[in-house]
């Protein structure tokens, strides 16, 4: 009795897992591109430019820093990955410094703040991001004007906006990436 | 007929998995944001819950070992709407792809799966996963629009994430900005609206 339940559960789990392989194998290719594309739309968005074919954004993404360089080995911009603690865990974004060390952008990539509050860091809802663009990578004191910096709160995000702008603050000490001849 | 009637409808009111039977309320308040992820979220369920209702009344389930089978059936359904989506819906994938994964934990499934498809034929099992799925859908829906009506003063947002980019003008703007009610988007507003419902359908719950 024990031996045919057993052996009718192991009909049932083989035949669901050939099911399941067989829809992974047959959208692996859309997953991915769809993945990859997303990815690269971001970016794009923040750098404002073709990403170069060579720069592989898998569905990893980019390297935590990765160096976009014109035709002379000049660099034009830096992608540089972060994180910051806000009120709901972490703030995942991307930077995007020029060579001038002025920063381009600032897109958050993910983050799970309060609907209505703490989403002011989305440019879909809030303009507040584009405050950021242009800075100074350096010269900016990378707080809150309530803490003594230079980036101005909204009323009612402060930690969401405290944990992003020190983590964009931190993410842009490590020294911009050389482009290779 | 008869039956086949009464097991198609009832699943829409008297016996509604949401309202009236108070299961998967858990998706039923976290998806329900706005009109496009309920939808994508109930379509899910109906896919997976036609599938699994169809696969119990089919094949036979080992008695002793009903629940971890019907878990697994429920659980590869589950994976290939998970999978399906993110080729296929990438964007509201990115959104809802969490709520889509915790289907496999969606109550109203297993009951049907275990309560009534393994002992009835394939063709009512169909219709049971039908009503009972669209009973589903018309509770998230409907949570859904008061909830984005409400909140964001929208109907439709995004709906071109789940229909294509047909679906971009379906956006309604009716309310202005000065009198959105952003309560309604938060978890504590999902339980306010979701209590409001259940009260409504104490009248129609069979005693």
């Amino acid at each position: 009795m024990n031996l045919r339940t057993a052996i009718h559960l192991g009909l049932i789990t083989s035949l669901g897992s050939l099911l399941v392989l067989w829809v992974s194998e047959f959208t692996e290719h859309a997953r991915t591109t769809n993945r990859m594309a997303a990815e690269r739309a971001r970016l794009m968005e923040l750098v404002q430019m073709e990403l170069p074919e060579y720069l592989a954004v898998d569905s990893k993404g980019l390297d935590a820093l990765s160096a976009l360089c014109d035709g002379e080995g000049h660099l034009k911009t830096a992608l540089v990955r972060g994180t910051g603690s806000g009120y709901a865990g972490e703030i995942k974004f991307v930077a995007a410094i020029n060579g001038e060390g002025k920063l381009s952008g600032v897109r958050v990539t993910s983050h799970s703040e309060t609907p209505g509050i703490g989403d002011v860091i989305e440019p879909a809802k809030s303009p507040w991001i584009h405050g950021l663009d242009g800075r100074d990578a350096s010269a900016t004191r990378w707080e809150l004007s309530e803490d003594g910096g230079d980036i101005d709160a909204v009323t009612g995000a402060s930690i969401t906006l405290r944990g992003l702008v020190r983590g964009v603050g931190e993410a842009l000490t490590a020294p911009l990436p050389e482009c290779a001849e | 007929m008869n039956q086949a009637i009464t097991t198609f409808v009832r699943g829409m009111a008297r016996e509604n998995p949401v309202w009236v039977q108070m299961l998967g309320l858990c998706p039923a308040m976290a998806v329900t944001t706005s009109v496009t992820n309920a939808m994508g979220l109930a379509l899910a369920t109906i896919a997976v819950l036609v599938g699994s209702n169809l696969v119990a009344s089919t094949i036979p389930i080992p008695e002793r070992a009903r629940l971890p089978a019907l878990v697994f059936i429920i659980a590869c359904f589950t994976t290939t709407a998970v999978l399906v989506l993110e080729a296929f819906a990438f964007n509201l994938y990115e959104r809802i792809a969490l709520y889509v994964q915790i289907i496999v934990t969606n109550c109203v499934i297993l009951a049907r799966a275990d309560g009534f498809a393994r002992h009835n034929r394939p063709h009512l099992a169909l219709l049971d996963a039908l009503g009972v799925g669209l009973g589903f859908a018309f509770a998230l829906i409907g949570l859904g629009a008061l909830r984005e009506l409400l909140g964001s003063g929208t109907l439709f947002a995004d709906a071109e994430h789940l229909f294509g980019d047909s679906a971009a003008s379906w956006e309604l703007r009716l309310l202005p900005d000065a009198f959105r009610f952003p309560l309604a988007l938060l978890p504590p507003g999902a339980f306010l609206l979701a209590g409001l419902a259940i009260a409504l359908f104490r009248p129609v719950k069979p005693s």
